[in-house]
């Protein structure tokens, strides 16, 4: 289960995630949808902790991963995310790519 | 010793004891009419490579020369990469002051002739210790050698994007997983063919050693020279050996290329998995 609570993400000359709520539970299928540039990637990567939010919350299972002391790699283990530009590992073969990291 | 002329700004400089002994400096002009008398060209051959190699074990030389270059060169590759590598870690999340005073160290050191750089090392930096002058050679070509490796490695790690680096977090890698197995890797097919053209050019750039008292092949090759008076083969195995060192380490250094090759791995290997590798 993921709990987003009062998520917010700004950048110098943008602000793509304001006052963001949401809960996601275990088998739930969802849509992000909205046009270029509305911070549809930026919410991605703020679950993934690739871009450290700059307020608010997201719990994952309870336990709340934007915490400063949380490992990120913690969550990111237990997450799977496909990237817009793919970002496949070119060195690796196809069974590689597909079994990494474990 | 090299000659010590008595002259005012010497006395300043250090303490002169009276004159002991005077050498007598004389000087010589070629006869333009003179032809050398003539002899059979095949005996002046043999003549000429028996004086550089039999006379007085002269062939020693030359091996103590090739052991000399050899030495400073293969200890300045494993000291020199271990330095440009450690440093380029260290460097790859330092803090940017510290980034800073690296990066204008690594200036410096690829900034000034090699020779020159010796020479400082040798007479201003380690001027007041008792280090031997082979020991500064090693530290010298290890600084210049370190710098090239860690310049490449940025260079080339630079290149690999961010969006590698960051789908491997996202896996679950940690920061310095994600670097070795992923980033590295795909780096390394690049950097090592510059490699191999660095350690050629450190074979060579090793020569100036000489400057700070060293007896390295070039060298030895002076010092046979200025006995015998004949050119010929002294520099001939000088140039020959210089070549061949430097095929040699290139050779080496491609063996290593092959082997780290990620398209040949073995099936075993591959099927380990990425991360578990270590
Ligand atoms: N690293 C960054 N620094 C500054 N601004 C950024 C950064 N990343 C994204 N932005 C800005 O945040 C906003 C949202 O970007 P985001 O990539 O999340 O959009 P998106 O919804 O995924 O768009 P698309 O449909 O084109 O993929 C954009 O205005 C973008 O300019
Ligand atoms: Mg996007």
């Amino acid at each position: 289960m993921i709990e987003l609570i009062h998520l917010e993400k700004k950048y110098d000359l943008a602000a793509p995630l304001k006052d963001v709520n949401t809960v996601i539970s275990r088998g739930d299928i969802i849509s992000v949808i909205g046009p270029s540039g509305t911070g549809k990637s930026t919410l991605l990567r703020c679950i993934n902790l690739l871009e450290k939010p700059t307020g608010g919350q997201i719990l994952l299972d309870g336990e709340e991963i934007t915490a400063p002391k949380y490992n990120p790699t913690k969550a990111r283990s237990r997450m799977g995310m496909v990237f817009q530009s793919f970002n496949l590992f070119n060195h690796l073969t196809v069974i590689e790519n597909l079994i990494i990291p474990s | 010793m090299s000659d010590l002329y008595v002259t005012e700004e010497n006395k300043k400089a250090i303490p002169l004891s009276e004159a002991l002994f005077t050498v007598e400096i004389t000087g010589m002009v070629r006869d333009e009419g003179y032809a050398a008398a003539a002899r059979p060209f095949w005996e002046s051959v043999t003549d000429s490579f028996r004086k550089t190699f039999i006379v007085e074990n002269r062939w020693q030389l030359f091996l103590d020369g090739i052991g000399t270059t050899l030495l400073i060169t293969v200890l300045s590759i494993l000291f020199g990469t271990a330095l440009g590598f450690s440093v380029f870690l260290l460097c790859r999340k330092g803090n940017p002051v510290a980034n800073g005073v690296t990066h204008i160290l690594i200036r410096l050191v690829t900034g000034l002739p090699t020779v020159v750089l010796l020479m400082v090392l040798y007479y201003v930096i380690f001027g007041g210790l008792t280090v031997s002058a082979a020991v500064v050679s090693v530290i010298c070509f290890s600084l210049v050698f370190g710098s090239a490796v860690c310049a490449m490695v940025k260079g080339r790690v630079d290149t690999v994007g961010v969006g590698q680096t960051e789908a491997a977090c996202s896996l679950g890698l940690t920061d310095r997983k994600a670097f070795f197995h992923v980033v590295l890797p795909q780096a390394l097919p690049y950097i090592l063919p510059q490699y191999r053209e660095q350690i050629s050019a450190l074979v060579k750039a090793t020569s100036v050693v000489g400057y700070v008292a060293v007896q390295d092949l070039t060298k030895m090759g002076d010092i046979i020279r200025s006995r015998t008076f004949e050119a010929f083969f002294p520099l001939l195995v000088v140039a020959a050996v210089y070549f061949l060192l430097a095929e040699l380490l290139t050779w080496l250094a491609c063996r290593l290329e092959i082997r780290m090759d990620p398209k040949r791995r073995s099936k075993e290997k591959i099927m380990k998995g990425v991360a578990a590798s270590d």
